[in-house]
């Protein structure tokens, strides 16, 4: 499977990086809806981590999901770990599932102070 | 809204896709009518059988960006399902499930797919 030079890619991207999103568009600019919930969660904890941009690079835009047996986008990856998309990023952070995923992790976490 | 363009190959294709049997007599037009929501519900039931299945059509929410460029596509689904088969599996394991059902949708027509998979025993919207 890692003979694969996108899942090379891949596989550095989440090696190098304890926190990585796969999206599409940027941290500052995502391109979808999906891909901005899960930046704005990982933003709202204070979670400092790597966004990748599949729409610059279609080769990694199709290796992910075949790399994650996850056929959408986005993919969270905490220490090289698959965590989830979309639906499930939003329910763990409402559960507070998430914050415990980056705290076993060793991921520093700033949570804002939120009006709620 | 291929189906409506191309009522006859895009029947076939369906049928196939969806392993439905073609009813003699009732020619293909039922099937090529049958909408993507229902194709979704006919899979996961049959798959999941489960105690509770809602599928919501937001495709009029993304009407015009990506995946549905054109406002009409049933492109874009919410599917809230539980079943005993989840019993005992991650979230990952779960969504994985639905998703593989799903393949053909996911490849063709669905650009996007919300899931929330539950077993009996958890309360919703826990």
């Amino acid at each position: 499977m890692n003979e694969h030079p996108v899942y090379q890619q891949i596989q550095q991207e989440i090696d190098d990086n304890p926190v990585v999103l796969f999206m599409k568009g940027t941290p500052m600019f995502p391109q979808c809806g999906f891909s901005a919930a899960v930046v704005q969660a990982l933003t709202l904890m204070g979670v400092k981590f790597k966004g990748v941009d599949v729409l610059t690079d279609p080769g990694v835009r199709d290796g992910i999901k075949e790399f994650s047996s996850w056929p959408t986008i986005p993919q969270l990856y905490v220490k090289g770990e698959f965590v989830g998309g979309c639906d499930i990023v939003r329910e763990m952070y409402e559960t507070g599932e998430l914050e415990k995923v980056f705290t076993d992790a060793g991921v520093e976490t700033e949570p804002m102070q939120t009006a709620q | 809204m291929i189906f409506k363009f191309q009522p006859i190959k895009a029947g076939l294709h369906f049928a196939r896709a969806c392993n439905v049997r073609l009813a003699p007599g009732r020619g293909i037009c039922d099937i090529s009518s049958m909408s993507v929501a229902d194709a979704i519900r006919s899979k996961l039931e049959a798959a999941f059988k489960p105690s509770a299945l809602e599928i919501v059509d937001e495709s009029h929410l993304h009407a015009g960006h990506a995946g549905n460029p054109g406002g009409e596509g049933e492109s874009h689904f919410k599917v809230t399902i539980v079943a005993d088969g989840f019993e005992g599996q991650n979230r990952v394991a779960r969504q994985r499930a639905v998703y593989e059902v799903l393949g053909d949708e996911l490849a063709g027509p669905v650009h996007a797919l919300s899931v929330t998979a539950r077993s009996p025993g958890e309360a919703p919207g826990e």
